[in-house]
């Protein structure tokens, strides 16, 4: 910030620290990378979406030349997940099998071709075992035997049940209740590139690349299940081609390159095909709703009770969270005096869903928002002067306990009521236009596991070869390198050029929990804040004693020349 | 030894012409247009991103007109100009749509850029000052993620202006 209290570079639309590289083809993306000896990876994957794994015979595929090495789950029989309590993955199943697409082995060979041939050649022998395809028959007792060894009853992975005010006196107050029920259907992250990763090991030392949304949360899967030293593992965010949520979650295709690079002494390299990134997912949950409002005769909600049902697919991921995010936020758009919620996440023999931008919240959003049109609709009120009378003003808390600071709900409706022509949209035949709300919460504030250290941090560097940022940051395509850079140039006067990035690299910056939750410019960036003000200050200091004058004399602004 | 490995595979001899540069190359016949440029020819610039012709991501230009070399084998394409993302820019100086593209932040992932970019070039050699609706209709096949398009199509815009 210069003397006279305006900003230098923030606000400004300055070209992103990337672009040219972007632009040019230049950026390395994972799949980019090609080390010298480099061997290929496949994965044989289930073909069955429910099955018992009786045995494995890999000799045939090891005979063919130019395969060097073969690995299934007694290699990597240690289980992972991106949740604590939801650890229930392996990088290869040799147990039981719980999705078509579920990885069984991983053949590394030195092309494509013949790793793909010599997964062919491996021979699985299964017991197939009933699948269960949909909520209704998760809830139900299994024909066969659970999908996961844990949560229960049947295949129930997780129960929530929150209540907050009197809900019966509130229903008691009603002069109409409604019920409704709803289903939102899933979807996927689709990102244009294919997950990838390549890894080497040397001197008793892996290194990934990999097109991950957080290396830290990689470099902690991968110490647990290869049993190796954090310090004896790097993980690179390679330049990124999007994640939209699917890529927070460590996967096995990682692991699996780590491994067959200890054991073949050469890089490994994984890139899934598009086919694959499907079974990998981790997308949006569909979602059974089921919702009960009262409202008085004007319209105001006096209690809701909102029940949902998540088909989660054959493992934890997020979905402990997703579940959460189902019931938290109905209150934080309207004011709901009293609250029940009873959400339900199932295990079912289908691809794993996850968190996909703003996991949890669309799917009720989408409930809540036609419920509340349709009791406008009975009490003969405009749909969207109902919401209005219900809005949650600023500056107060919402029965579940959520701060709501400043709020432009009101005002921000107004204007889009007017430029929208919303009041005459009956007049326009062939045009559909509807009134919705949402809200989140970002920024991540719980750490994915306990812990009291930083969410993030900065380290800076100012030396003769000018100043560098350190962070673990991941630029997805968010721009978040770009945000770090502007940040410290700001604090330090100069242009974002000036300033040389090293980011997401576990070797070499320090951690930053992550690309999700829009939490990097919230967390790194104040973490930059503060780090680039302590700079700044001894940067002050020193030129003053040089100099022979008062701190208070020195200015900063300007840039490297 | 593993290594030495016998494969059955037919090899044929081709001249391909990428970015004005002529290289010999001894390929496998099956072997697609998208990898001989990324595995054969480092050209890495041109990215994959479902292999089904489906995303638009492979785009390169033939003869100044947009193909997905992930339908391509080499062997259609010999004795024709190909042009990839590297083939863009006059040594240091960004194409203008290069250029638009970095200033309005038209690029995010980046993933997609490459593809779009060569889409957009081959529309501006035909139509220099196309309409919004014949930028989008000359970037239907090209799927991005990250940008919701509406950078894409200024960008588009600012270099055509800037170069007629």
């Amino acid at each position: 910030m210069t003397s006279d209290g305006k900003f230098g570079v923030i606000g400004k639309p300055l070209q992103k620290v990337d672009a040219v590289a972007k632009v040019t083809g230049r950026a390395i993306y994972a799949d980019d990378m090609l080390l010298p000896r480099t061997l290929h990876c496949r994965i044989l994957r289930s073909p069955h979406p429910h099955a018992r794994i009786l045995s494995i015979d890999t000799s045939a595929a090891r005979r063919i030349p130019g395969v060097q090495a073969v690995i299934t789950g007694a290699d990597l029989p240690i289980k992972f997940g991106i949740l604590p309590v939801t650890q229930d993955e392996r990088a290869l199943e040799h147990e039981k099998v719980r999705y078509v697409g579920d990885p069984i082995a991983a053949v590394a060979a030195i092309d494509e071709e013949i790793a793909a041939a010599a997964c062919d050649a491996i021979s699985v022998e299964y017991e197939v075992l009933e699948p269960v395809m949909s909520i209704d028959e998760a809830l139900a007792a299994p024909k066969d035997e659970r999908i996961q060894d844990y949560g229960g009853p049947h295949n129930i992975h997780k129960l929530v049940a929150l209540e907050f005010g009197d809900v019966e006196a509130g229903f008691a107050q009603a002069d109409h209740v409604r019920e409704d029920v709803f289903f939102f259907q899933g979807n996927t992250h689709l990102p244009m590139e294919q997950h990838s990763a390549i890894a080497t090991y040397v001197d008793g030392r892996i290194t990934l690349w990999s097109s991950t949304q957080v290396v830290h949360y990689v470099h902690r899967a991968l110490s647990k299940v290869l049993e190796l030293p954090m310090s004896r593992i790097r993980v690179i965010g390679a330049a990124h081609g999007g994640g939209f949520g699917g890529k927070t979650d460590p996967f096995a295709h990682e692991i699996i390159v780590c491994k067959l690079a200890m054991l073949t002494g050469r890089p490994v390299k994984c890139t899934l095909t598009r086919e694959e990134v499907f079974y990998a997912h981790r997308g949006r949950h569909p979602v059974l709703m089921w919702v009960r409002t009262g409202v008085t005769r004007d319209g105001l909600i006096t209690a809701m009770h909102f029940r949902t049902a998540l088909d989660g697919g054959a493992y934890g991921s997020y979905g402990v969270a997703s579940t959460f995010y189902t019931g938290a936020l109905q209150t934080v758009t309207y004011d709901i005096p009293a609250y029940r919620f009873e959400g339900c996440r199932v295990f079912t023999n289908k691809p794993p869903c996850g968190p996909k931008r703003g996991h949890g919240t669309p799917q009720p959003r989408f409930a809540l928002e036609l419920h509340l049109e349709k009791i406008a609709h009975d009490l003969g009120i405009d749909p969207v002067d109902l919401k209005r009378r219900n809005f949650v003003m600023p500056h107060t808390r919402t029965v579940n306990w959520m701060r709501v600071t400043s709020c432009g709900l009101e005002e921000c409706t107004e204007r889009v009521m007017t430029a929208s022509g919303y009041a005459h949209r009956d007049k326009r035949p062939g045009h559909g236009m509807g009134f919705a709300i949402s809200s989140y919460l970002s920024g991540a504030g719980t750490a994915i596991y306990w812990n009291d250290m930083p969410h993030s941090e900065v380290q800076i560097k100012v030396d003769r070869g000018g100043v560098t940022a350190y962070c673990g940051a991941m630029d997805i395509g968010q721009g978040s390198d770009s945000v770090l850079a502007t940040i410290v140039a700001e604090e330090l006067g100069l242009q974002p050029a000036d300033v040389r990035l090293v980011t997401a690299d576990t070797d070499t910056t320090p951690i930053d929990l992550g690309s999700y939750s829009s939490r990097v410019t919230f967390m790194a960036g104040n973490a930059a804040i503060e780090a680039a003000r302590k700079m700044r200050g001894m940067l002050i200091e020193a030129v003053a004693a040089k100099m022979k004058c008062d701190a208070a004399a020195v200015e900063v602004e300007g840039s490297i020349r | 030894m593993k290594q030495e490995v016998l494969r059955d595979v037919e090899r044929v001899v081709l001249k391909l012409d990428v970015n004005g540069e002529r290289t010999e190359l001894l390929l496998p016949v099956h072997k697609t247009l998208l990898e001989v440029l990324r595995e054969d020819m480092q050209l890495t610039g041109t990215k994959h991103g479902c292999e089904l012709g489906e995303c638009g991501t492979c785009t390169v230009l033939v003869d100044g007109r947009p193909e997905l070399s992930c339908l391509v084998l080499p062997i259609q394409v010999e004795g024709h100009a190909i042009t990839t993302v590297e083939g863009m820019a006059d040594g240091a100086v960004l194409h203008p749509l290069q250029q638009a593209f970095a200033e309005l932040g038209a690029a995010q992932c980046g993933y997609c850029t490459p593809g779009i970019l060569l889409s957009a070039k081959s529309l501006l050699e035909t139509t220099p000052r196309p309409s919004r609706d014949e930028i989008r209709e000359a970037l239907a096949g090209n799927l991005c993620r990250c940008t919701g398009y509406s950078k894409i199509l200024d960008a588009v815009e600012l270099a055509a202006g800037r170069m007629t």
